[in-house]
């Protein structure tokens, strides 16, 4: 096992452990949102735009950057799809949850090892 | 998008299977880290904790990450093109120094960390970190500090 697994392993061994994802999804939330928007506009992704996108989120942690783009072209009426993935089991718990209580019918989310993940189709 | 291509073991194998999954001429955006401020200020409070001025810099992920030549070099094996990197600049916002020491203190990545420390040095951290946050924000008191943040957005496209 090289050293990147046995970190992204332990991400939700330890977090799980002592209930601290919660401040994990916090800070990560906190401090990755404001680059994930920053990259929304590089993109083009920032509506208003011309087509319906459908996004893929990989290693999307919580879902929080997905959500705040959703939000957007919701706000505005306009369609996109959004997939998030992440290898973190308990990341992905956190965007299902929030799909659920938002009843988001246009954001999915799956837990995917981006080394392995099956072809796009398979998962849409 | 992805903001974690520091993580994969196989880099590579990571961007074929992306790229397998986008639509012709689809753009594609990686985040990366260049500096990550609040694990300097770490480094600095687990110094004074331990008393070890060699203990290094904490760090999860290979440190050539912290360079855009990196994903740069990876992007144009994978066959992406029209690859452009821009440098971001956006501090992270924390309410007060003890909400910083408490939210760091908390991460997985901390406690990966400080897994062989004693008892005592764990104990001696929290005043530790105060101490190094006091001298780089004397004017802040209780109030809000920003540290310092700066990530690399690189914006590339899926060939036909």
């Amino acid at each position: 096992m090289s050293t990147n697994q046995g970190f992204r392993l332990s991400w939700d061994t330890h977090s799980s452990a002592d209930g601290s994802l919660q401040s994990v999804i916090s800070l990560t939330e906190t401090i990755c949102t404001p680059f994930s928007l920053r990259q929304f506009e590089l993109l083009g992704l920032t509506p208003p735009v011309d087509s319906h996108p459908r996004v893929l989120d990989n290693a999307c942690g919580s879902g929080r950057p997905a959500e705040v783009l959703r939000e957007e072209y919701e706000r505005r009426g306009q369609p996109i799809d959004i997939t998030c993935c992440d290898i973190s089991p308990g990341m992905i718990a956190a965007v299902q949850q929030r799909i659920e209580s938002g009843n988001w019918k246009n954001m999915k989310a799956h837990v995917v090892n981006a080394e392995v993940w099956p072809p796009f189709w398979d998962i849409l | 998008m992805s903001f974690g291509i520091m993580f994969p073991s196989d880099t590579a194998k990571a961007l074929a299977r992306m790229k397998a999954a986008l639509v012709p001429h689809a753009p594609v955006s990686f985040t990366f880290w260049k500096k990550q401020g609040f694990w300097e200020i770490m480094h600095k409070a687990a110094i004074c904790a331990t008393s070890d001025p060699t203990l290094p810099v904490p760090k999860f992920y290979h440190p050539s990450w912290n360079h855009s030549e990196t994903l740069i070099t990876h992007l144009h094996h994978a066959g992406f093109e029209d690859i452009k990197i821009t440098e971001e600049n956006i501090p992270w916002k924390v309410d007060s120094k003890s909400a910083f020491v408490k939210l760091t203190t908390s991460m997985p990545q901390w406690k990966i960390y400080t897994k062989d420390w004693t008892q005592e040095q764990k104990d001696k951290i929290v005043d530790c970190a105060l101490e190094v946050l006091d001298e780089l924000y004397p004017d802040a008191e209780h109030g809000p500090i920003e540290v310092p943040m700066v990530g690399f957005i690189a914006i590339a496209r899926k060939g036909s």
